[in-house]
């Protein structure tokens, strides 16, 4: 080791900058290797995802394998997209390329959103609109199930990138969503009526759910989301009164 | 290594020091205090504390042994960026792996994944062991100060999730005949503060026991 002296600058330099695109090398070679995996999670996620705000024993898709999942989807849902307007747009929403949070967050007047339907064993059909909002540290998101009434909830599902567990990140919980199965986004005047409750104030009725018990601004989030949900779906639940 | 096998057995009295010491002697956060802020973020409930204490034990390991094979070559002056740059890559591919092999696991555990990188343990054994013994010392000092994070956090995870939601790994387990009792879930155990508390009382629990701590610190 006495033959170079490790502390001079060139030495210094020179090993920084290997270890730099040594690290990088390995990092982006893994990362590229494994990303047709990942894609497939994601995918797999969002149809899950998909299923879990729709069918009648949510709790049950999580243990579901992967074959089921993609059989049920491709069976039962359809999508499409649709502009501000309400008119179709694509008869397909693409899945893996499409990006509901650019067209929200950038897109404006021109944004593309999703409508997917679900059709039950028994026939009914039910709508499912997708959900994006802010949590406390981050990104909420999620599917909502509703009626072809436009106002009976069918189920949701959630979703989040950082909330914290245990208080926030209940949201994704059963205790949670299930608490807005058959639940009313109107009152009998048509008013938008729905409410996610601070934890432990709502009491009972049709137009709203119970919040997360330390977690006032994930629970806030929430409420605001599906609110902003039905605005940007005006189109669809002509709501009389935001 | 070869010459090191033949001259003691495969894991020395020194080497099974290398792993227990961190547990009670020199445990990394009632006896240094490092790693306490991941240890009230993460253990509101045991699944995320087992969780992060295995992520912990891996990159503690690897990085070890990765910084003490290549100690030889580190620019002194440049050392810690160097330890650094090896943690978060290692702290990356544990996350790529996650994504593509385990993608549930990796929803519930990605924001802390990253926490593991500012984790004073991991850059603490690096600098303090990893940077003047071998790799196969090494591998141990970072198994058993991984173990020694992992134990307080599990025992934390254990009272808080106990007490705070009457369940252990999503499981109830305080019957509901208690409950009828009077008996309430302590909403204050859910809160990061609840594992200063419990942190405290490990500490006093501890240095109880084993007086040799008691001038320590």
């Amino acid at each position: 080791m006495s033959k170079f002296n490790k502390d001079s600058n060139a030495y210094t330099i020179g090993f920084l900058a290997v270890l730099a695109l040594v690290v990088a090398l390995v990092l982006g070679v893994l990362s590229q290797s494994l990303k047709p995996l990942t894609d497939a999670n994601i995918k797999l996620d969002t149809r899950k995802k998909i299923l879990m705000s729709c069918v009648s024993d949510p709790n049950t898709v999580a243990t579901k394998d992967e074959g089921w999942i993609n059989n049920t989807y491709e069976n039962s849902i359809s999508g499409v997209l649709i502009d501000v307007k309400g008119d179709t747009v694509s008869d397909v929403v693409p899945e893996g390329s499409y990006d509901f949070r650019n067209e929200v967050k950038n897109k404006g007047e021109a944004r593309q959103i999703p409508i997917y339907s679900y059709t039950d064993d028994k026939d009914s059909t039910y709508y499912i609109v997708q959900m994006i909002g802010m949590g406390l540290w981050d990104e909420i998101n999620g599917y909502l199930c509703i009626g072809s009434d436009w106002n009976t909830i069918k189920g949701v599902a959630f979703d989040h990138k950082g909330e914290t567990p245990g208080l926030g990140a209940e949201l994704v919980k059963p205790w949670f969503t299930s608490q807005f199965i058959n639940k009313k986004l109107f009152d009998e005047e048509g008013d938008y009526a729905f409410k996610v409750y601070k934890a432990g104030k709502y009491i009972s009725g049709e137009n709203g759910v119970d919040g997360m018990s330390g977690a006032t601004l994930t629970t806030e989030g929430v409420d605001m989301m599906v609110r902003a949900t039905i605005e940007m779906y005006a189109s669809k639940f002509n709501p009389v009164n935001l | 290594m070869a010459e090191v096998a033949s001259r003691k057995p495969l894991l020395s009295k020194q080497d099974r020091k290398l792993v227990s010491d961190p547990l009670n002697d020199n445990n990394p956060i009632t006896v240094q205090v490092l790693g306490v802020c991941s240890a009230l973020a993460v253990t509101s409930n045991l699944a995320n504390s087992i969780v992060m204490s295995v992520a912990v034990i891996l990159v503690t390991a690897a990085a070890n042994v990765t910084i003490s094979s290549i100690r030889n070559f580190i620019p002194t002056r440049v050392r810690m960026i160097v330890q650094l740059v090896v943690i978060a890559a290692l702290v990356i591919a544990v996350r790529e792996a996650l994504q593509a092999f385990a993608f549930p696991v990796y929803k519930e555990l990605a924001v802390y994944v990253g926490l593991i990188i500012t984790n004073c343990i991991v850059m603490g054994r690096l600098e303090a062991f990893a940077m003047a013994n071998r790799p196969f010392p090494a591998l141990l000092d970072g198994i058993g100060n991984g173990l020694g994070y992992g134990v307080i956090l599990i025992a934390v995870g254990f009272f808080r999730e106990l007490f705070g939601a009457g369940k252990l790994l999503g499981y109830k387990v305080i019957p509901s005949a208690v409950y009828d009792f009077g008996y309430t879930d302590n909403g204050i155990m859910i809160l990061p503060i609840a594992s200063i508390f419990l942190i405290g009382i490990f500490i006093w629990v501890q240095r109880s026991f084993n007086k040799d701590l008691i001038d320590i610190s």
